[in-house]
């Protein structure tokens, strides 16, 4: 079930309130059962799956701990091999098959056809990676291996982020289950502040995102209808919803895991006030960057080499990600393009410090840093056109008629209310997204989250804070079933 | 901990209140189901006598007022748009909690009926008005494959109504003109012409009903056994091409017949109804106010001669039947005034009725010498003074104005939720009504007519001097 939904409006209340009237000994399988009921309620098949890719780690687990030195590279070898089989088969099955197709038809040969239909199991490579940092971790010593089977499961399937993340290490997530019984759970200010996170959460999703994806669905399904303006407004209504869309269920997470006092990670940190690519990818789906780092980046031999090998080790990493985020060349290519941002940054690098000190540049102004902030946004939203484009060729012939379909009357034509969202509700996207800007200034300047900015407010701002976010999703979220005034224009009969 | 269980409390409770004001705002209040069942919930338990079920071939052709009128009959139209049997089937169950009728009538032209579930609009018109309960339950359950729990919590389903609210969605159903002297009924005032009404006589065969509508129709038949209550099938006047829905109006009546069920087939009763295709029909399948007159009636006598209802006329519980038929008769003069060009006739029928408002104003050359307006003005109440300088004069019921002459003036009134600003100045004469300009003509008479009992504006009309006092709407 998806955190939007009536379905965990009635779920999540219910888990936390067994949760903290519970016996202790009771918590762990109590949110084991849980879980796997959240997991299920997309498709009850998924949790076989999910419970060999349990399986498998947590044995590897053991079996690391007890084995030689040379047998633990094979335990892990063959842990990451089943699990990123199962990946494979379910994400990247098809994508290698339409490949494979693609060079067969070109040598003109018979193509193969496809053996089997398979649905991409939700959450599928978020939880997978959270397994096989655990393998990874048991073998650097970092953690010792769980022997309770029932909170190793609850570590891999634990519902806030089971599906979207974040990606959670075991030194924490694990830490703080085994931890449970322990935990003293009624504390009135945490759970409000968790609470305080959802809501935020939620008003992101369903205020912003799921409002903007109307305009972007309607702007890249039919690019060919727009010119520079619309285009341009189409990219940054993207990057805008991929932020909401991703950063919310980061959020509701949090929030969620924090009324039931777990810590989770932060996983967006105002990703687009940063000044470069490479810090945008220290304020972006954190834990995933950091998973590549410690798992793929640093392990190719990371910074500390030759710089061709370094290039090397990011454009992999890179490239790498690009695929773990969807099985298609345009994602390959977006981070492909992330890693030669990457390369050629650090290329120009002087070059950059030349310019600045021949033209004098104060460098430590506003207005640098924030040119410095618009153009990694730029950077990164350039970048988000493949990610979001149907197909390679859609994506270069978007980008070919943003720059080349210049007509400036689009911008005094009123076409801003006609790109899939009529005016009021183009005022109520202003209005979120204004809403938005302010706690993310929030954020960056005081380095707060809402819920602890929100704590040390006034009562009655703080209430009014919070009842105006209750209104705004219950009246502007965008959920319940699609209601069409014109259905009911037939009015007789 | 005990301060913050408080702070946790009163939030909660401020959120909540909040949020049952927004619902109130966003719910649907329409009269094509979800208010018939509202108001219905708000009648003086088991006062009603007859209940007549079904879709709008119920509450636009049946009238309880008529009935009311007629034979005194206490009876209340519990329809919804498009209703499927499976929902007339729950309205039924849902109704027996509150009243027990003497009567049931189950309209059957949704019996035609073949799909399994109609639109998501019809399924909210049908279930919305329901207080939440193990009927609606079930009623949800059936009507839709998708979305049931935001059919049951109702919210989910018209949240996003933001655009299109109007002002009567921020009062209650109670501050209409009508409340609960409401019937249910919505009355259509079109009228389309036809050359004559469809022969079915010749099709006697029959068609089996799909599987579902047959099931809830057993279930209806079977319901008002066990409750033991007499129920009766009946048929709309139904004028479009209706050879195969005839047939299935015939499985209905072979159906009613196997079980001892009176069934009216009101397609081969023209006759005896009296029905004039020329004047009696809103469009091909629904009456119009005067052909739903004719079949109320019918259907009155018909009632009261078979189950001997009791005439709860001057029954004091029952005043407010007394109500929707004062409403319903004001409601045919405002038609009849709505559709009378000629200025003497206009202006008889308006200064005989004690329930209007009128604003009339005669400007410019307003004397064409052609017709006796001016004779006949005087002897209609309105001033001498204003007959003979020109001017405005406006007759409430508990006031009278006027404004002889061409100097500047501004008359305030206000209504129920409505405003009415008469002015005079340099620009001419403004009628104005909720904002909106109603004069009609520079030299003649303009008439704007307010129906206090109904609260709504009948018309404003002008007639022009220089054509000869013709009207202009």
């Amino acid at each position: 079930m998806l955190f939007n939904s009536l379905q965990f409006g009635l779920f999540f209340p219910i888990v936390v309130l067994l949760y903290l009237v519970m016996p202790r000994k009771m918590r762990c399988p109590w949110l084991l059962i849980a879980s796997y009921f959240f997991y299920m309620g997309w498709n009850p098949k998924y949790a076989v799956l999910i419970l060999t890719s349990t399986v498998i780690t947590w044995l590897s687990g053991l079996l690391i701990d007890k084995a030689s030195e040379k047998r633990k590279r094979l335990v892990v070898a063959a842990s990451f091999l089943s699990n990123l089989s199962i990946l494979f088969l379910f994400k990247y099955f098809d994508f290698m098959l339409a490949n494979v197709n693609k060079v067969l038809s070109l040598l003109q040969l018979t193509v193969v056809e496809k053996p089997f239909d398979v649905l991409l199991p939700v959450g599928i490579s978020f939880y997978t990676f959270q397994a096989l940092s655990y393998t990874v971790d048991v073998y650097r010593g970092a953690v010792k291996p769980e022997k309770n089977f029932l909170r190793y499961a609850l570590f891999v399937s634990f519902f806030p982020q089971l599906v979207a993340g974040p990606i959670e290490r075991s030194g924490n997530l694990l830490t703080q289950i085994q931890d449970l019984p322990e935990k003293k759970l009624w504390n009135y200010d945490r759970v409000a502040r968790g609470l305080i996170l959802m809501l935020w959460g939620l008003f992101q999703k369903m205020v912003i995102a799921d409002r903007i994806a109307v305009l972007v669905d309607e702007i890249f399904n039919n690019y060919q209808m727009y010119e520079w303006f619309g285009l341009s407004v189409g990219a940054v209504a993207f990057a805008l919803q991929i932020y909401c869309d991703f950063a919310s269920y980061s959020t509701i997470a949090i929030g969620a895991a924090q009324v039931m006092d777990f810590q989770l990670m932060e996983n967006f940190d105002t990703p687009y006030f940063a000044r470069s690519i490479p810090e945008f990818w220290r304020r972006w789906h954190i834990s995933l960057s950091t998973w590549f780092r410690d798992y793929l980046y640093i392990p190719l031999g990371g910074s500390r080499c030759s710089k061709w090998k370094r290039y090397r080790n990011l454009m992999l990493t890179f490239l790498v990600s690009g695929l773990w985020h969807g099985a298609g060349w345009t994602y390959v290519i977006w981070g492909g393009i992330h890693g030669l941002y990457q390369v050629i940054g650090y290329e120009l690098k002087g070059f950059r410090s030349w310019v600045n000190q021949r033209l004098r540049t104060k460098t430590d102004c506003l207005s640098y840093k924030l040119g410095q902030v618009m153009i990694t946004f730029l950077l990164t939203d350039f970048a988000w056109i493949f990610f979001r484009s149907n197909s390679l060729a859609d994506a270069l012939a978007y980008i070919g008629r943003m720059f080349t379909r210049l007509d400036f009357w689009s911008l005094f034509n009123g076409e801003l209310y006609q790109l899939g969202l009529e005016r009021p509700e183009m005022n109520i996207l202003f209005l979120g997204l204004v809403l938005l800007l302010l706690v993310d200034l929030i954020r960056y300047f005081r380095k707060e989250r809402l819920d602890a900015f929100l704590s040390c407010q006034n009562l009655w701002f703080r209430w009014g804070v919070l009842l105006f976010l209750i209104v705004a999703v219950a009246v502007f979220g965008i959920y319940g079933p699609e209601y069409d005034a014109k259905q009911f224009i037939y009015f007789q009969f | 901990m005990r301060k913050n269980m408080i702070k946790a409390t009163a939030f909660l409770l401020l959120a909540a209140l909040l949020l049952a004001r927004l619902n109130g705002i966003f719910r649907l209040k329409r009269a094509d189901g979800i208010r018939p069942m509202e108001i219905f919930y708000e009648q003086e338990k088991n006062s009603i006598d007859v209940i007549f079920y079904g879709s709008s071939h119920v509450y636009s052709d049946i009238n309880p007022a008529v009935l009311w009128r007629e034979k005194g009959i206490a009876s209340f139209d519990l329809a919804g748009t498009l209703q499927p049997m499976w929902n007339t089937y729950y309205y039924m169950k849902e109704s027996l909690k509150y009243q027990r009728p003497k009567v049931m009538v189950v309209e059957l032209v949704r019996a035609i009926e073949e799909r399994e579930y109609i639109e998501e609009a019809r399924v909210m018109t049908n279930t919305f008005g329901m207080r939440l309960s193990r009927e609606k339950y079930e009623a949800i359950q059936v009507s839709t494959p998708d979305n049931k729990l935001a059919y049951l919590l109702g919210y989910p389903a018209y949240h996003s109504r933001y655009t299109e609210l109007s002002r009567e969605d921020f009062g209650s159903y109670k501050d209409t003109a009508e409340g609960e002297a409401y019937k249910g009924f919505y009355p259509l005032f079109d009228t389309k012409e036809f050359e004559e009404l469809t022969d079915i006589s010749g099709i006697t065969d029959s068609r089996e009903l799909a599987p579902k509508t047959e099931e809830y129709l057993q279930k209806i038949i079977e319901l008002a056994r066990e409750e033991e209550i007499p129920l009766v099938f009946m048929v709309s006047p139904y004028q479009i091409d209706i050879t195969e829905e005839q047939r299935f109006f015939n499985r209905c009546g072979e159906i009613a017949k196997e079980n001892g069920v009176p069934f009216l087939d009101f397609n081969r009763m023209y006759e005896e109804l009296g029905l004039d295709p020329g004047e009696d029909m809103a469009e091909a399948s629904h009456l119009n106010h005067r052909g739903s007159t004719k079949l109320s009636a019918w259907l009155a006598n018909w009632l009261q001669e078979k189950y001997e209802l009791p005439d709860r006329r001057g029954e004091i519980a029952y005043e407010s039947w007394g109500q929707n038929a004062l409403r319903w008769e004001q409601l045919c003069a405002n038609q009849d005034l709505r559709e009378e060009t000629g200025w003497y006739d206009f202006l008889e029928k308006l200064t005989g009725n004690p329930n209007y408002t009128y604003v009339i104003s005669l400007n410019g050359e307003y004397d064409s010498r052609e017709q006796p307006v001016l004779e006949v003005l005087p002897d209609m109440g309105i001033p001498l003074e204003i007959v003979e300088q020109g001017g405005i004069w406006i007759h409430a019921s508990q006031e009278e104005k006027s404004f002889p002459g061409q100097m500047d003036m501004q008359c305030h009134m206000e209504f129920e939720g409505s405003d009415l600003l008469v002015r005079r100045n340099q620009s001419g004469v403004q009628m104005i009504f909720d904002g909106k300009n109603y004069f009609k003509v520079e030299n003649g008479l303009n008439v704007l007519v307010y129906d206090e009992l109904n609260q709504e504006l009948v018309i404003a009309a002008g007639f022009d001097a220089g054509q000869g006092y013709a009207c202009v709407w």
